[in-house]
């Protein structure tokens, strides 16, 4: 029980070391990077690992910013007509910064599914998680393009398709979600259970420091759900350790 | 440390209401842990500890900036007896439900700087509950949106 909540605090931890850190945001500046790395030393808590990652948003910011820039510029030049005047083309708005979690969110739902087709013995464990992710692609998706008349009850709102039986690669849809260009990468599921777990494992581990990121990041008004999403899925690791 | 002014930023509330929460994990836990054995004894102490941490955190950092942080009250009404180690489980859950909650309200409430560690302290509420969630044999043991009204 008590080597169980590790992972999670290391995970955090290496979120926050990715980024960088001086952690001089938490008051005492001179004391905290010393007293950062004596609680993960000492196992407790690793309280203020997320938080080392604040500083570090500036690092995180300023590569945002460059890519972000890049962005514009290459729809620019995609869409560059639209500068001249001869066409009528309307400028696209900017992507929204969710887009890739929504993205990714979808791809973990249908990796889960796969999942779960191939063994269906792991429902017990892994039908709560799978559920968990469906309502917060529903929670994105509404985050991202407003609410969505006609699907305001919990897990009503539009689910991602059924992904092919058996995990076998079949040609994709045509829409895979609104907004999503493309269907989610094809991935192959575990022969056994425990591998397959341990697939879905390094999943939700990416996941979570996706959502960490994306939450750091965020709008103050989209921070309370993100912020669940981060904890959901910081639980979910809890439950496949 | 300065008088606290008359109204308070909604940030400062928003933290002055997680050190409020913090103060009543902590108390609760005394019960909570004298009904447990082992591993979940263990466990409590661990979760104790980081509601501690949290608490002193939160007491340095509200007074780094002129605020008169609130200390914890004597006691604290338990919404149940807790008698036995299903009561104690149960009131666990409730503890790390409730502060999940409240930490998860002040995140777009507190600025920039102190976002992390409210995200932070959200997460540690959320794997908290689910680990007493599942002692307790609760399934599901997560919920999907951990802290949400």
């Amino acid at each position: 029980m008590v080597g169980r909540r590790h992972p999670v605090r290391w995970i955090v931890f290496t979120v926050a070391v990715r980024v960088g850190d001086s952690y001089d945001n938490m008051g005492g500046a001179s004391d905290g990077p010393r007293r950062g790395r004596r609680t993960v030393a000492r196992g407790t808590v690793a309280r203020g690992t997320v938080a080392r990652g604040t500083v570090a948003r500036g690092t995180v910011a300023r590569r945002t910013v460059i890519g972000a820039v890049g962005m514009v510029g290459v729809s620019a030049v995609l869409t560059g007509c639209t500068w001249t005047g001869t066409t009528a083309s309307t400028p696209q708005p900017p992507p929204d910064p969710l887009e890739p979690l929504r993205r990714s969110t979808h791809e973990l739902v249908s990796h889960y599914r796969r999942v779960l087709d191939a063994h269906p013995r792991l429902a017990g464990m892994l039908a709560p998680l799978h559920t968990s992710h469906t309502a917060h692609l529903a929670a994105l998706r509404e985050v991202i393009d407003g609410p969505s008349p006609g699907a305001n009850a919990p897990g009503g709102s539009p689910v991602p398709p059924a992904t092919p039986p058996a995990g076998r690669s079949a040609p994709p849809g045509p829409a895979w979600a609104p907004g999503v260009s493309s269907p989610p990468a094809e991935i192959d599921v575990a022969a056994e259970p425990d591998a397959a777990v341990d697939d879905l494992r390094a999943a939700e581990r990416r996941a979570f420091e996706e959502a960490v990121q994306a939450c750091l990041d965020a709008a103050p008004e989209r921070t309370a759900i993100l912020g669940s999403i981060c904890a959901a899925r910081a639980t979910h690791l809890e439950v496949l350790a | 440390v300065t008088a606290a002014p008359a109204t308070r930023a909604p940030a400062d509330e928003a933290l002055a209401a997680a050190l409020a929460a913090e103060h009543a994990a902590i108390f609760a836990y005394g019960p909570i842990g004298v009904r447990l054995g082992g591993d979940l004894a263990e466990t409590a102490r661990l979760a104790e500890a980081a509601h501690r941490q949290r608490r002193d955190d939160l007491l340095v950092l509200l007074t780094a900036r002129g605020l008169a942080p609130a200390s914890g009250a004597a006691g604290y009404a338990l919404p149940f007896a807790v008698d036995g180690e299903p009561a104690a489980l149960e009131l666990a859950v409730l503890v790390e439900e409730r502060v999940a909650g409240v930490w998860r309200a002040a995140l777009p409430r507190v600025g920039r700087n102190d976002r992390a560690m409210v995200l932070d302290a959200l997460i540690d509420a959320a794997v908290s509950a689910t680990l007493w969630r599942r002692a307790a044999g609760i399934a599901p043991a997560t919920v999907p949106f951990p802290g949400a009204p």
